[in-house]
């Protein structure tokens, strides 16, 4: 049987300044909690969703609440290279994550079935 | 008269019959996005597909939009973010069925295209 393919699910909103990328990655978990495959790339400010403290994002309440239930399901996040700041308390709590290239990403949409764009 | 006589074909217009096609749309009413949706939405009832609309985020305030019913009148499933709806304090319709992330992981495996507008 062939192995199913990923939704991909591609962020590249600051959660800094929008809701709309938590409403992304809650929609991300959604898809993952219906045991459907799914990539979620963080490209350009979107690598902010793994902002140590939340207090300045959008919603951060909700995202630390969304990244951890993703954590626990151990999806990980691509994430575009050169994207994460350079503060060591990025992604303080150790969220599984890939660094990607714009090739990496090109390559991910082509073995994808379904895209969700935000 | 029939439209065979004219030199119009069915090929083309029995072509999507029982085929499925999902939308998903998560801006406000007064994006064009939802104009999009409406028209591919009807343009696929034309042509005998079925289609499921998925309200989300911001797209929950259209539920009652007189395009988006006029679509559920022709025979479109349609469906509202109840998470989206209750985080807004916009009452729940009884014009739509309200439901979860896991309708929309259905809609996304389920249907032949799927189309997310964001």
């Amino acid at each position: 049987m062939a192995e199913r393919q990923p939704v991909l699910v591609l962020i590249s909103e600051d959660p800094r300044a929008s809701h709309r990328a938590n409403e992304a990655m809650r929609i991300a978990l959604g898809i993952v909690a219906g045991e459907t495959p799914v990539d979620i790339v963080l490209a350009g400010p979107a690598v902010h969703l793994l902002d140590e403290d939340t207090d300045n994002l959008v919603d951060g309440d909700d995202i630390a609440k969304f990244r951890a239930a993703l954590k626990k399901l151990a999806v990980p996040f691509h994430v575009e290279e050169g994207a994460p700041p350079a503060d060591r308390s990025w992604n303080a709590d150790g969220h599984p994550v890939a660094p990607i290239t714009r090739d990496g990403i090109a390559a991910l949409v082509a073995k994808a079935r379904r895209f969700l764009v935000f | 008269m029939t439209l065979l006589s004219l030199g119009a074909t069915l090929g083309p217009v029995m072509e999507l019959t029982k085929r499925k096609l999902g939308l998903m749309v998560s801006t406000a009413p007064e994006h064009p996005n939802l104009d999009t949706a409406v028209g591919l939405g009807r343009a696929a009832l034309d042509r005998g597909a079925e289609v499921y609309l998925y309200l989300i985020d911001d797209g929950v305030a259209g539920v009652e939009d007189p395009r988006v019913q006029a679509l559920a009148d022709r025979g479109a499933k349609l469906f509202v973010c109840a998470y989206g709806c209750q985080k807004r304090r916009q009452p729940l319709s009884d014009k739509a069925t309200n439901c979860g992330l896991v309708v929309l992981a259905d809609i996304v495996n389920a249907t032949d295209r799927f189309l997310a507008l964001n």
